[in-house]
């Protein structure tokens, strides 16, 4: 778990970036403040052309049929640079409401390719409900698997190969966690206080005196 | 460098040394005088100056030429005829009318046990064919009679009923086989074909060690020729195909069995395997709609939420496109972008 601004690791459930201060206040300031509405798929930067758009609505539409707990969008326009690439995404999935998407899906199971038109990149994020599943590490195979179209100047292409090596990647995710769920579990559990371990000792003790009374 | 005046010169040597070579000649009294002896006596090659030869005396007798009779005809025509021909008693049994069982074997070459399991063998296929199979059993060695012709006897005896196959079968020869239809056979099946039933026939008994076995096997395959030109008779162009089968010879008749053995395996497990494949692709079919109509879910955990972010806060990867020489493995290590710009 990064930081989307300094990319420092950050712990669990930190409420700011402990490096940077980096919180959603921040990001809010940079692209507002209010909940704004959007579609799963928003060209902005105009790198889709009209007659590519069913293939990656075709080819979000089937990771959202297979993955029914979860929804890719995709978003692409100009974002100024690479870390406000990241902060964009952090800030849309949470201000955003992506009016495609059903209501039984929140933006806890959203994944967001965002591509800035501008910089020339891309980078994914993804909602709370993928973070036992998702690694900074798969995101980068992703969007490595579609680096060859982009750099071709193919954005249809390289969404379409980027949301296939995805549904690839969660499939297996998917499989290894109806066989081994506490593993995936262990990977977000609530991080432990730090007088959480003398207090148990205490309280277990106390347990114990209470047993011996009786 | 001039060759032609050396050339002359040799060759002009050569003729002068040619014309002083001549040859020595006798005087005529020198060479009386060597034939009474009186010159210089015995010398080396002496004889070849004499007309005659020097040891052969004139009163030594000569022998008489010997009193041969000259050959008389009878001789010279039982020189003409082979050595061990049919005996002249069975000829009226062979060649004299139409036999009437379909081994004829008059002079008992085969032992009554064989003949009985030939002719047998011989009814059973007049029995299941509409041409009868007659067998004329001859010694390995002996010929048939000059005086008989065996498309005159073809036509005398077998002009009428069945149609017929004669054979003219030689014990352990089988290679000297011979081979004569009736008149209504030979008119529909052709020369070469007649000879290709022949040769498969024959191929297959000289395969054979024993005599008796030889038989045997020329029988089976003749009766088989036999059958496919009656088919051929019926008319049946995938039967005349199958009549014009090349001649056998022993690597095809081996290949050919392994086909047979091959086709009756398939026969045999054909469908069993054809519907295990089918079951398999099914299955395979199965599957794969499966997984394209699969649904993948995920066990839900409850997580903290961070950086005040209330649905997402999984930042992943940021790469960039924006030149080839930036690979997407130079860019596995995520930095932020102020150390970018350092």
């Amino acid at each position: 778990m990064k930081c989307p601004r300094c990319v420092q690791k950050i712990h669990r459930a930190a409420d700011g970036c402990p490096h940077c201060g980096f919180s959603l206040a921040n990001v809010k300031v940079l692209f507002g403040g209010a909940e704004v509405r959007a579609r799963s798929l928003t060209d902005a930067g105009g790198l889709i052309r009209l007659d590519d758009r069913p293939k990656v609505e075709k080819a979000m539409a089937r990771f959202n049929r297979r993955f029914p707990q979860l929804f890719v969008a995709v978003h692409t326009g100009s974002f100024r640079g690479v870390a406000n690439l990241r902060q964009f995404g952090f800030w849309l999935l949470n201000q955003g409401a992506f009016e495609d998407v059903p209501l039984v899906n929140p933006n806890e199971g959203g994944i967001l390719l965002t591509i800035d038109a501008e910089s020339k990149s891309a980078g994914i994020t993804f909602g709370y409900r993928l973070d036992a599943f998702l690694t900074e590490e798969d995101t980068f195979l992703c969007l490595s698997r579609a680096h060859a179209y982009w750099l071709e100047g193919r954005y249809t292409d390289g969404i379409v190969r980027a949301i296939a090596q995805l549904e690839k990647i969660l499939i297996k995710r998917s499989r290894q966690a109806w066989w081994n769920p506490k593993k995936f579990a262990r990977r977000v559990a609530k991080p432990a206080q730090p007088d959480a371990g003398p207090r148990k000792m205490r309280e277990g003790h106390r347990e114990l005196r209470k047993e011996a009374k009786r | 460098m001039n060759r032609w005046p050396f050339l002359i010169f040799a060759a002009l040597t050569t003729v002068a040394f040619a014309q002083e070579a001549t040859l020595p000649e006798w005087d005529e009294s020198d060479r009386a005088a060597v034939r009474k002896g009186e010159k210089g006596g015995f010398f080396p090659g002496s004889f070849l100056l004499t007309d005659e030869r020097p040891w052969v005396q004139a009163d030594e007798p000569q022998p008489e030429p010997l009193a041969v009779p000259a050959p008389t005809p009878d001789e010279i025509a039982g020189d003409l005829q082979p050595e061990n021909q049919v005996p002249e008693s069975c000829w009226a049994t062979y060649f004299a009318q139409r036999p009437d069982g379909f081994l004829v074997d008059p002079q008992k070459l085969l032992k009554p046990e064989q003949q009985a399991a030939r002719l047998q063998f011989l009814k059973d296929h007049a029995g299941d064919s509409t041409i009868d199979f007659y067998l004329y059993v001859f010694d390995g060695s002996q010929s048939i009679p000059g005086e008989v012709r065996a498309e005159e006897l073809i036509e005398r005896c077998f002009q009428s009923g069945r149609p017929a196959a004669v054979v003219f079968y030689f014990l352990g020869s089988p290679e000297r086989t011979e081979l004569r239809l009736s008149p209504a056979i030979a008119d529909v099946v052709s020369p070469l074909e007649q000879r290709r039933s022949l040769q498969s026939s024959v191929t297959l008994a000289t395969e054979k060690s024993g005599k008796i076995e030889q038989l045997e096997a020329f029988c089976q395959q003749m009766s088989i020729r036999l059958y496919w030109v009656e088919r051929l008779m019926k008319g049946d162009p995938e039967n005349i195909a199958a009549v014009a089968t090349p001649i056998h010879d022993t690597a095809k008749t081996q290949s050919s069995e392994r086909k047979e053995k091959l086709f009756a395996l398939a026969r045999q497990w054909g469908p069993q395997a054809a519907a295990a494949a089918g079951a398999l692709l099914l299955l395979v079919s199965l599957r794969l709609l499966w997984k394209a109509k699969r649904k993948y879910r995920f066990p839900e955990f409850e997580v903290e939420p961070r950086l005040g972010g209330e649905h997402a806060a999984g930042i992943g990867a940021v790469i960039s496109f924006a030149s080839a020489a930036l690979p997407p493995g130079g860019q596995r290590e995520q930095k932020p972008e102020y150390l970018h710009r350092a």
